[in-house]
């Protein structure tokens, strides 16, 4: 299943293109009054997911000490039960398809906060 | 000729880099998750794993007791560090082992170095320097050779440079890194490199600057525009109210930082809630001059250290031939600009101040024999473990328990899990006779991991050749899987025939979802008999699309257009298959007005009559094509069965025509059976020689646009050209001709891209442009334009020639911005 094709390091001007394709996403997403710009970067992102190269949002998701996929600072004194709270940039994959289905890997590693998960 | 050592390793007190000389060159590995070169020099033990650079640094400030870093200041000291999750101690020698032992997973040229240059800050005395060479032991390697850090980086610019500049002379080291400041005096006699002093300040560093740009400059912003009592207390304090918000000023800060190395203002964006509940949103505008206010004294600080070195050696100032910079934090003006303003010597920035120390270790190892006896090199371990898995192959969590059973000899050996994405890695841990673990899983995706046993000496034992492979989200074991490929019908403009887009690939798990822009290749006239067509068809998309079962059909008819649609409008098509495997289609067209839709929720297999007419003219028309090239190149057996195909295309011809468009019958998918048939035949016959063509035509463009990149392409075509190289042993036997076909099309791109920047390329357009003249639409803008393309020509200006070109294209009429093959089947290309 696994392509064993090599990865190239993709152009820093790229991934910053990509950060900031996000962030835009992100401040779009808090105000009411872009919903008629979300098709356009949708369709950027859909661009860009041609190229091979996929945004993943870490937001909420749980982090521990195996994940490599991102650079974490925990916020608070808590060490346990961590989830991501802030995303400084967003982990970038790079995507190959072939015959057997699709395969991913990282090529930016998202920069993010993490707190203790609290409990409702 | 005797072997060299060829492995260098730059040992950092903040970060560790690893680097290998080979034929003249330096290369210096990179993390492979990350591409980063730099591992920070930190270990951490939790929850039973060891946890080394980054994955370390998460837990360096919330953790103390179980993260470790700094521990070279304490080389060759008999303090060790407690570990409290271990419940033991561990020495600064333990923990130097298993940095270097973690660089050795950055080399991905497969080699198991027994040999290494480490090198050492110009202060280690015999101690130190004996502790650094029984880590580099630890670490399983057999030969150490230490070299001091202001050597190493002299070597690297003097492997930079060429002749004797720097024969007889002396200059100063100035390293300033991320954590830590060094400097040195370097003297080169008969040949010889010396370090003659030496000072530094182990905490000082470039994250002191990011810091000291939020105190005095973001923190005051802040509190002019907000409510806040204790600012830096709330931000700094784990339990502080805007803890979390401190990484994320530290890291804007950092980012502010380096945009000041080369501009004269950054901005950071600032987003807090203020103590009144307020959202306070600022960009605040930092100046080259604000950050080196703040700085000042800390650079300052280095400068006299540099000072006390001279007085100490009683040298002047035009003694030292330069001040060779190095370490990240020397790329800032300021530490440039005040060191050369207060001692009045020269600075030399001429190497890459962060791997400088790293390359230079290379160079040296790269002469530096291999003394390694026969006793010495370690026999490949042959391990006589058997391990048995344990796992579920499909899941639907997000992680999934893995357990292996282990048979043979486990002591000292360890173990490490990492998912092949880049997003997982266990850590190391001690490998028992049973080992569990909880494996975290991408969603909708096969995870795959590979599983590690490892020596003392994080040498690989054994890579598990079994793949562990676990399906998560959608798979299942029942999971529906698509029986063959979905595609999507697009007309090839260029070849004046159809060609298949993949829409979904064989055994996509279903319900599955995709999305595809397409233009509109023609101009649909508003209140026409017009369409164009979305056509879907089944069937493997290596084959010519009418060997595939036409699966939808969505026609956009002109009647339904509210106004012409353009040539060049884009599609939005998405689509979806469900679990039962009813296909959606859905078209969402823009043209630059209101906005309208059409769907399509369909069975599968749906025949268009009027479709399938057009496709078998098409057909017969390609069976001629082909047949009167398969005979100019005497290939009789291809003729043979192509005209065993002409009678039965024929005959179908007659009866689709008297198909009506609204047949109710099945008499259509019996002829469309038939026509799929034949053309499979058709694709059979011809393919082989098809894709041979194709690969021989891939390599010729490939060979002719390399010399074109070589010659005149910039950085980026390079490695658009390195990029699409490096992929070629997939296409190229995929027997797919439409993957050839898109890769030779992106090569021409590239070969356009550059030759538009080619006076002679954009000369030769405009001459052919020229003898259009009689055809351009618009007469008078043509004449104007074409006077003014030969004063472009004759004043060497091509920029504006190229706009005079593209502006002369326009004026064309469609149909000779079309090739004269062209041809319009769907409609969208």
């Amino acid at each position: 299943m696994t392509m064993d094709v090599k990865i190239i390091e993709p152009p820093k001007a790229l991934l910053s293109a990509l950060s900031q394709l996000y962030d835009l996403e992100q401040k779009m997403l808090k105000r009411d009054d872009l919903t008629s710009l979300h098709r356009n970067v949708g369709k950027m992102k859909d661009a860009f997911e041609e190229l091979g190269y996929r945004i993943e949002d870490p937001q909420g998701q749980s982090y521990n000490e195996t994940r490599v996929d991102l650079e974490a600072s925990i916020a608070g004194s808590s060490t346990e039960d961590l989830v991501v709270t802030e995303v400084i940039k967003p982990i970038i994959r790079y995507v190959m398809r072939d015959s057997s289905g699709e395969y991913t890997k990282v090529i930016q590693r998202g920069v993010v906060v993490v707190e203790t998960r609290i409990k409702n | 000729m005797s072997k060299t050592i060829n492995f260098g390793i730059d040992l950092g007190t903040t970060n560790s880099l690893i680097a290998k000389f080979n034929k003249g060159t330096v290369e210096v590995f990179k993390n492979p998750v990350g591409f980063k070169e730099t591992l920070p020099s930190l270990v951490g033990f939790r929850n039973d794993r060891i946890l080394i650079g980054d994955q370390a640094m998460t837990y360096l400030e919330r953790e103390p007791k179980n993260v470790i870093g700094s521990f070279k200041r304490k080389m060759g000291t008999s303090e060790s560090f407690k570990i409290k999750s271990l419940d033991q101690s561990k020495t600064p020698i333990d923990l130097s082992a298993l940095v270097l032992k973690e660089l050795k997973t950055f080399i991905h040229t497969g080699e198991t170095p027994e040999a290494v240059v480490i090198t050492i800050p110009a202060s280690f005395d015999m101690v130190q320097s004996n502790a650094t060479k029984e880590a580099g032991h630890q670490a399983g390697f057999k030969q150490v050779v230490l070299l001091q850090e202001p050597i190493a980086a002299s070597l690297a610019y003097a492997n930079k440079t060429t002749g004797n500049e720097l024969n007889n002379s002396q200059w100063i080291v100035y390293d300033l890194g991320g954590g830590t400041f060094d400097v040195a005096l370097v003297r080169i006699a008969e040949g010889e490199l010396k370090v003659i002093d030496h000072e530094g300040d182990n905490f000082l560093g470039g994250s002191d600057f990011d810091a000291l740009i939020v105190e005095r400059i973001i923190i005051p912003a802040l509190e002019k525009r907000g409510r806040f009592d204790d600012l830096p207390s709330q931000l700094k304090s784990a339990s502080g109210r805007l803890n979390k918000k401190w990484p994320v000023l530290l890291y804007a800060a950092e980012n502010a930082k380096k945009v000041l190395s080369t501009k004269t203002a950054a901005e950071i964006e600032v987003d807090v809630v203020d103590d009144s509940d307020e959202e306070v949103s600022l960009v605040v505008n930092v100046t080259r001059s604000d950050f080196e206010a703040v700085i000042k004294e800390a650079v300052d600080a280095t400068a006299e250290m540099l000072r006390t070195i001279l007085t100490r050696n009683s040298l002047q100032p035009n003694d030292l031939k330069f001040v060779l910079m190095v370490g990240g934090s020397t790329y800032i003006p300021l530490v440039r600009n005040r060191i050369k303003e207060l001692l009045g010597i020269a600075v030399n920035t001429d190497i890459d101040p962060t791997n400088a120390v790293v390359i230079g270790a290379a160079y040296y190892a790269g002469n530096k024999p291999l003394e390694l006896t026969e006793s010495a090199t370690r026999a490949t371990p042959q391990s006589q473990l058997k391990l048995k898995f344990s796992y579920n192959k499909a899941s639907q969590e997000t992680e999934e328990m893995f357990s292996a059973k282990v048979d043979g000899d486990v002591a000292g050996l360890s173990y490490r899990i990492v998912r092949d994405d880049g997003g997982y890695d266990s850590g190391l841990k001690k490998l028992t006779p049973r080992i569990s673990e909880d494996l975290p899983l991408h969603p909708d995706t096969y995870n795959c991991f590979t599983l590690k046993i490892l020596d003392e000496h994080n040498d690989k034992v054994l890579v598990v050749n079994e793949p562990i492979q676990i399906a998560q989200g959608k798979y299942s074991v029942a999971g529906q899987m698509l029986p063959d490929d979905l595609s999507l019908v697009r007309d090839n403009l260029q070849d004046g025939d159809i060609i298949l887009d993949p829409v979904f690939t064989r055994n996509t798990i279903l319900p599955a979802k995709a999305k595809k822009t397409v233009e509109v290749s023609r101009t649909l006239m508003h209140g026409t008999e017009d369409e164009i067509r979305i056509m879907v068809v089944e069937g493997p998309s290596s084959n010519h699309p009418s060997s595939n079962k036409s699966v939808v059909v969505l026609p956009v008819t002109a009647k339904s257009l509210k106004r012409d649609l353009l040539r060049g409008t884009e599609i939005d098509l998405t689509f979806e298959v469900s679990e039962s495997r009813t296909l959606t289609v859905h078209a969402y067209i823009n043209p630059s007005g209101p906005e309208f839709s059409v769907d399509s929720s369909l069975q599968f297999r749906q025949v268009d009559a009027k479709a399938l007419a057009e496709e078998i003219g098409m057909l017969e028309e390609k069976i001629e094509q082909e047949k009167a090239e398969a005979l100019e190149h005497e290939n009789y057996e291809v003729v043979d069965v192509l005209t065993k195909l002409s009678g039965p295309v024929q005959e179908l011809q007659g009866e689709a025509v008297l198909l009506s468009i609204d047949d109710v019958t099945d008499n259509k998918y019996k002829l469309e059976d038939r026509k799929r048939r034949i053309a499979e035949e058709l694709h059979q016959a011809t393919s082989t020689k098809r894709i041979e063509r194709l690969r021989a035509e891939y390599v010729e463009v490939r060979d002719g646009v390399s010399e074109i990149v070589k010659e005149s392409g910039n950085d980026i075509e390079k490695r658009q050209l390195q990029e699409i190289i490096s992929h070629e042993h997939v296409f190229i036997n995929t027997n797919s001709a439409q993957r050839m076909d898109e890769h030779i099309s992106k090569l021409r791109g590239l070969q356009f891209q550059i030759l538009m920047r080619s006076p002679d390329f954009l000369t030769g357009w405009f001459r052919s442009l020229v003898t259009k003249r009689e055809t351009f639409n618009d007469q008078v803008q043509a004449k104007n334009l074409i006077e003014a393309g030969k004063q472009h020509i004759e004043g060497e200006d091509f920029d504006r020639l190229l706009e005079v070109n593209r502006r002369l294209f326009s004026l064309l009429p469609e149909r000779e911005q079309e090739s004269k093959d062209m041809r319009h089947f769907t409609g969208i290309s």
